[in-house]
């Protein structure tokens, strides 16, 4: 952790000069989009385009009647306008349909340019940014608004047993795989966004990993919301077997425009016996502008299922991006002695709005979950946590540990917290733990008098703040999000 | 180096600085002593820009500026290092993140390039061990989880690292053991050169056995109200405060 | 609190005809009353799912049953404190006490939609104190409160406590009965600056009865609050308990106990708004749940844009004796302003193996160390009653209702 921290001191005073949001650029290319709206046939052309069996067009229409008859929750702690589904393209791709590029050769340049800027490698021989081991390399699924670009390193993994493509590819090269876990984890009709999700799905990643196997190479996904007035429908699927083993990364962006743009997700994760996925999101989708206007919709539905007995499941989070955001990364512990993690930093400032936390469901005995979630709420920004722990009666010896901090800076936030504990268990023992303050004015005090200035001072504390989640998440990421903390905060205090 | 004249503070409605005067020139070390609630911790945090405190009148100046009007750390960069009553914790941030910012900013104020990060380290552990901090500790959060002594210490590797041109020092020798207080000491004394000076707030004339003062000072009720060299530390300690007091 | 529940249709209309039949004996404005329950149709019974604040409690029930309005009748016996002075009602209506502390003259139209409209217009009586500036009630005033019903009978009380500025009183709300009924108890209370007021309330309703209290408290400048609650029923109750901090430097304590066994739910909903500057609570709640009993406890602490330097601090604490049990803890907070410090824990769990081990080694029989557990468990909160008579009544009945809980489970599952 010390190499982290210092690196990002010393990177301070770049960061404090880069005040804009540096992935607010847009890709000048030309994409087949269709033009807005939603019906049964937007549903079969999207289902057409991507070449998918029968069985995947029933599952979204099936879907999409089950959303028509639904209502988007009431109960999030958020607000927006009505989002008129009706204006909304639901598919939208850099290249002509089946026509997705076999190498990168074949990718248009302006693509690997926008891939380039983020710091994203495409090259297998290339490294994401930050990186500092050369050994250590990372696959990389690249998905630009509704389509996979490319996923790299599909050989090396191939030989390992390890299948990682896009789940439109999935959907066709391994059929029966997809087929069985689908769903399984979070069912089509399981809220209204997943529901629209499972309906109008166009891209994610899919990963499997074969019995005993132990992923030889961190795999992520780099989403990229590009198109204005199109909505992207994030579809991921992993499923670890038995005594598997996965580190996962995800990172988002968007340009900077005017209007607002949806990204309904649904990430499913399947851990069988003895088997562990660690999922890390750094998400840094276009938050608007100091005035509210513009900025992402961010609604995702995120479940990991611990299946078999001592499984476990791990959720990073570092969500500094979106005008809103709405997700709670689950863990549904139904293997004995399985465990759940959330560990999550959740930034607002301006006007974002975020309502994050996490689900924790104890069915299996012995099992075990921890939560820790640091909300860091700024400028005019309304963050909530929001947390159920549920112990069934046949969850024998649960555990539950959470601990809930927020820090507010400025007096127009507003940071709260809503954690549900719902135990029939007797042997269960949950606790939480949660705490709202300030930064302390003994602290600031304290730091600036050791010559420190105060923006600096408030980063260092903050980071602090949050040093439980980020020793939780991969080097290269950690790095990252400490450096897009500072970004997020700029200018809050003061 | 240090004047102050006249020096009238508040917090909130109640005035505690009435009127404090003190002269400290390089090279010296001055004590000051006082009764509680004379306001010898006012005048420290006053003179190290905490905003709690309102300068009602009179003027602080380091080296001819004024410095009553700059921020915290814009005083700390001129060389003005305040050791805390009570060290504060800050969670998550180690000892090592904190000085390495510190010295740093240091360097860009005087607008030298940063401190090379291997002899920065390398002067930090030597300091530590002279204070007797284990090395584990710098990389734990800022005096998070450790013992009163531990504190005191650690405020004395800070100024052994920043080396400040002034440090006033407030109760830094409260509540330490004669071991601690030795180690403090003998702190103190390896940044004392005719460059620097110190100032110890102290409220017992034990530290000065270790730290030999050039003057002794009374704070009562707001202002000194007696001057004198390292005798009258002892006398204060035979006859204590209160023959002073009813002369204030 | 968002309250967005949708009229449950024609059940509810047994309700328009139980007010015609009432509305005539019952004092004050009838066309007041009628605007009240109005509202109360429009509103109904919270529905079972989309209100949030009900998620654990479902009272659709009442829609459905076939309520008669409880009949006048005389006391029942109970014991007495010494030094204490006593009101009581008796199925709605006051029957032994001085007639100037209660009464009803008119219930003022609300916003408020589902209960506190139904109460508003069936209210038959209700406490009535009011203190002038500087008047200290000398003796506590204990309220019985009443009901009983062999066939479902419904009755509805509101309360009114003023304090003038420095006034103080201890008023303690005793509600207990027998048979099937349905009770509601509406308080309204405000306490002007400086003004100290320890309110208990005690609720030990019947296996079949529906005890529905809701408590709007205001606290103004310096003043203070200390709120005492026992729930030892075994029916199903609810207490809606909403506090304001209204004016600066307020001071608010909410010490809360339930024990429940067999079928019954207890659910505290708590709401403490801080909406001036310096304002200070505490909650602190302990709760027991064995047999198939709900325990429900949702404490909210809401700060305000302008209540600045807030501090507060919110214990939730469970025991659960049986699996099949169900406890609900939800210590929520809600906060717009940066300049506060508020901190809350919640555990929920079982006793200590190893401290049922210690005392077992020491000689102590299984059931008997648990429940000189369970009652150390408690104790914290029965110890923070300052009126010793008082204080003692309440540890004996805590204590038979824990006993009554900890026999139902014997034989115990072996500890570890």
């Amino acid at each position: 952790m010390e190499a982290r921290v210092e690196t990002r001191t010393q990177d301070n005073e770049e960061l404090f000069r880069s005040r804009e949001y540096k992935e607010g650029f847009v890709t000048d290319i030309e994409q087949e989009t269709v033009p807005p709206g939603l019906s049964e046939d937007t549903i079969r052309f999207i289902s057409h385009i991507k070449g998918e069996p029968e069985w995947a067009l029933e599952f979204r229409l099936r879907a999409y009647h089950r959303w028509l008859k639904m209502k988007r929750p009431w109960w999030p702690h958020v607000h927006y306008p009505q989002i008129d589904y009706q204006d909304i393209s639901y598919y939208s791709s850099p290249f002509a349909a089946k026509k997705k590029p076999k190498s990168l050769d074949e990718v248009d340049p302006k693509l690997l340019e926008t891939y380039k800027k983020l710091g994203v490698p495409l090259q297998e021989q290339a490294q994401l940014a930050g990186v500092v081991d050369p050994s250590r390399n990372v696959a990389v699924d690249a998905i630009f608004d509704s389509t996979s670009i490319v996923t790299t390193f599909r050989e090396k993994l191939g030989k390992a047993g390890v299948l990682f493509c896009s789940i439109s590819d999935a959907i066709r090269d391994y059929p029966e795989i997809v087929q069985k876990y689908l769903g399984s984890v979070v069912p089509f009709g399981d809220n209204f966004y997943a529901a629209l999700n499972s309906a109008v799905f166009t891209d994610g990643s899919f990963v499997f990993i074969p019995k005993g196997v132990r992923c030889p190479m961190e795999l992520s996904t780099y989403f990229r919301i590009n198109k204005g007035k199109t909505g992207q429908f994030e579809r991921t699927l992993i499923i670890a077997e038995d005594h598997s083993h996965v580190s996962y990364l995800e990172g988002c962006t968007a340009p900077q425009r005017d209007e607002n743009q949806l990204h309904a997700a649904v990430v499913e994760l399947v851990a069988l016996e003895g088997a562990e996925i660690k999922y890390s999101t750094v998400q840094n989708w276009y938050p608007g502008d100091e005035n509210g206007k513009g900025g992402v919709f961010n609604f995702v539905t995120k479940r990991g299922d611990c299946r078999g007995a001592r499984s476990k499941i791990s959720w990073t989070q570092v969500e500094t991006g979106s005008a809103i955001t709405w997700k709670y990364p689950s863990v549904i512990l139904r293997g004995d002695e399985s465990v759940g993690e959330f560990y999550s930093v959740s930034v607002t400032h301006h006007f974002q709005q975020a309502d994050t936390g996490t689900k924790m469901t104890h069915i299996g005995k012995n099992t075990r979950s921890t939560i820790v979630s640091k909300g860091i709420a700024a400028g005019k920004s309304d963050q909530s946590y929001r947390g159920l722990v549920r112990v069934y009666a046949g969850a024998e010896g649960a555990r539950n540990h959470t601990r809930c901090d927020s820090l507010l800076i400025g007096d127009k936030c507003g940071a709260h917290t809503f954690p549900y504990n719902e135990i029939r268990n007797r042997s269960a023992q949950v606790e939480h733990e949660a705490t709202t303050s300030k930064i302390s004015e003994d602290q600031m005090f304290y730091v600036r008098s050791r010559g420190i200035s105060e923006e600096d001072a408030v980063s260092m504390i903050v980071n602090g703040f949050c040093k439980d989640v980020f020793k939780e998440l991969p080097m290269e990421f950690a790095v990252e999000a400490q450096k897009l903390l500072t970004v997020t905060l700029e200018g809050a205090v003061g | 180096m240090l004047e102050i004249k006249d020096l009238h503070a508040r917090i909130g409605d109640k005035e505690i600085l009435k009127g404090a005067t003190l002269i400290v020139n390089p090279g010296e070390v001055h004590a000051i002593m006082g009764p509680n609630g004379a306001g010898k911790s006012t005048l420290a945090n006053v003179l190290s820009g905490h905003a709690g405190y309102t300068v009602t009148a009179g003027t602080a100046t380091l080296d001819g500026v004024d410095i009553l009007s700059l921020t915290p750390e814009e005083r700390a960069c001129r060389g003005l290092f305040l050791g805390f009553q009570y060290p504060v914790e800050v969670s998550g941030v180690s000892n090592l993140v904190l000085l390495k910012a510190a010295v740093n900013a240091r360097h860009k104020f005087r607008g030298e390039p940063e401190a090379n990060a291997v002899q920065l380290l390398a002067k930090v552990r030597e300091r530590a061990k002279q204070v007797e901090i284990d090395a584990k500790m710098l990389s734990r959060g800022v005096n998070e989880g450790f013992s009163g002594g531990e504190k005191k210490r650690n405020e004395i590797l800070q100024m052994l690292v920043l080396e400040p041109r002034l440090a006033i020092l407030d109760e830094t020798d409260s509540g330490l053991d004669i071991d601690a207080l030795k180690v403090v000491a003998n702190g103190i004394n390896a940044l004392r050169s005719p460059e620097r000076s110190t100032v110890l707030v102290t409220h017992y004339q034990r530290l000065l056995d270790y730290v030999k003062p050039d003057y002794v000072h009374v704070l009562a009720a707001g202002k000194i109200v007696k001057s004198g060299g390292p005798e009258l530390a002892l006398e204060l300690e035979q006859r204590g405060y209160g023959w002073l007091e009813e002369a204030a | 609190m968002s309250t967005k529940a949708t009229a449950t249709g024609a059940p509810l209309e047994s309700w328009r005809r139980l007010f015609d039949e009432t509305v005539a004996s019952l004092p004050g404005d009838a066309a007041q009353r009628r605007r009240q329950l109005e509202r109360f149709m429009a509103t109904g019974f919270p529905p079972k799912k989309g209100v949030e604040h009900w998620r654990y409690t479902d009272v659709t029930a009442l829609a459905r049953t076939a309520y008669a309005v409880a009949q006048r009748d005389k006391a029942p016996s109970f014991r007495r404190l010494p030094d204490t002075d006593y009101l009581v009602f008796v199925n709605g209506h006051g029957v032994e006490g001085d007639a100037a502390r209660h009464g009803l003259r008119e219930v003022a139209d609300s916003e408020h939609g589902n209960i506190v409209a139904l109460n508003a217009a069936f209210a038959s009586d209700g406490l009535r104190l009011e203190l002038a500036p500087g008047k200290r009630l000398e003796r506590p005033l204990y309220v019985v409160d009443y009901r009983s019903g062999e066939a479902p009978s419904t009755s509805h009380l509101r309360h009114r406590i003023t304090l003038g500025d420095n006034a103080e009183a201890t008023v303690i709300l005793d509600s207990r009965g027998d048979g099937h009924y349905f009770g509601t108890a509406v308080l309204e209370a405000k306490l002007g600056a400086g003004a100290h007021l320890h309110l208990y309330r005690i609720q030990e309703a019947a296996a079949g009865a529906t005890d529905l209290a809701t408590s709007f408290v205001s606290v103004g400048r310096d003043a203070a609050f200390e709120a005492y609650s026992f729930d030892l029923g075994s029916g199903l109750a609810r207490h809606d308990f909403n506090v304001t901090l209204a004016a600066h430097g307020a001071d608010v304590k909410v010490h809360a106990l339930t024990v429940a066994d067999q079928r019954t739910h207890v659910d505290n909903q708590v709401k403490v708004e801080h909406a001036a500057p310096h304002g200070r609570s505490r909650i602190d709640f302990r709760g027991i749940a064995g047999g198939r009993a709900k325990v429900i406890f949702d404490g909210l602490i809401l700060v305000d844009r302008g209540a600045t330097k807030t501090d507060s601090d919110q214990r939730i604490a469970n025991l659960l004796l049986s699996s099949r049990a169900e406890v609900n803890a939800k210590p929520e907070l809600e906060i717009y302003n940066d300049d506060v410090r508020c901190d809350h824990g919640a555990a929920t769990g079982q006793l200590d193996p190893v401290q049922l081990f210690y005392l077992r080694s020491r000689g102590i029989d299984e059931m008997t160390a648990r429940e000189l557990l369970t009652l150390a468990f408690v104790s914290t909160v029965l110890e923070t009653v300052p009126n010793e008579p008082l204080r003692e009544m309440l540890r004996e009945r805590v204590g038979q209702r824990l006993q009554a809980a900890l026999a139902a489970e014997a034989p115990a599952e072996a500890s570890a």
